[in-house]
């Protein structure tokens, strides 16, 4: 799907985050609820742009989703659409992004190179 | 149940978000709806404020204008002359709900609601409009060029 946006490699980092504490699948608004925790709100613009990205990255493989099957009348609420990080959108997430390694001792000057 | 229904602002951001939609094919669009009235609902239960998600809601739209034409070519990535078409209408879509909404919003809700969203219809329009121009822009952008051809 080519490079990844900001936005979306924030996506994948948060839901690899959520799924690091037990929650395997998610939704928009818990999404949107854990990017606005970090240094992403400064890249999340509107809410509205959340859902088109998860549609990109869907299409793209690095997300799976389905429709939570609920009675809407018993929950009190509209179903969710559930989201679930794809094998292939964790490598893209360490491919884009990866996780960071301990500063070096010695790190080479322009002039040294 | 939380009826977001009965509050204006949230059911503003479920309108400019159906109009923004308009442009996509049936199914996503349909999903996009719902996944939207979902966000409304859980937003109204956690308590966050309605003209924040209206905000949200007009911004979200107005993202793909400049996601496509900045934030695609800083990322040296081609952005489709379709897309930033799709983009500007969706944009004058959002535009175009702001505006058949801001009258009776005028009445219904008081001077202070009218001018957030009049604001924001004035805002819908100088984007649609720098967007055409911009889009001119794009076609020529260095950004855009396919690998090996010179530039003049």
């Amino acid at each position: 799907m080519g490079e990844l946006l900001p936005l979306e490699i924030n996506i994948l980092r948060a839901a690899a985050r959520l799924r690091h504490q037990q929650a395997t699948e998610f939704y928009g608004f818990l999404l949107a609820s854990e990017l606005a925790k970090g240094d992403a709100a400064r890249q999340l613009l509107g809410h509205g742009t959340i859902y088109k990205a998860l549609d990109r990255l869907e299409k793209g493989g690095l997300l799976a989703s389905r429709w939570e099957v609920i009675d809407q009348s018993e929950a009190g609420r509209p179903r969710r659409r559930l989201y679930e990080l794809t094998g292939a959108g964790a490598l893209a997430l360490q491919r884009a992004a990866p996780s960071p390694s301990p500063r070096p001792a010695h790190r080479p000057r322009l002039a040294e190179t | 149940m939380i009826r977001f229904e009965h509050d204006t602002p949230r059911r503003c951001a479920l309108l400019v978000c159906e109009l923004t939609s308009i442009v996509a094919p049936r199914d996503a669009r349909t999903r996009l709806i719902e996944e939207r009235r979902s966000h409304l609902h859980e937003s109204a239960r956690a308590g966050a404020p309605a003209a924040a998600e209206l905000v949200s809601a007009v911004r979200g739209s107005l993202d793909d204008v400049r996601g496509s034409l900045s934030i695609r070519a800083a990322a040296g990535l081609p952005p489709l002359r379709s897309a930033v078409f799709t983009d500007a209408t969706t944009s004058l879509a959002a535009c175009a709900a702001f505006l058949a909404i801001l009258v009776p919003t005028m009445f219904m809700e008081g001077v202070f609601l009218a001018t957030l969203v009049g604001t924001a219809a004035i805002a819908c329009a100088t984007i649609v409009l720098f967007g055409g121009y911009a889009t001119r822009l794009v076609q020529w952008h260095p950004l855009r060029r396919p690998p090996g051809k010179p530039q003049s």
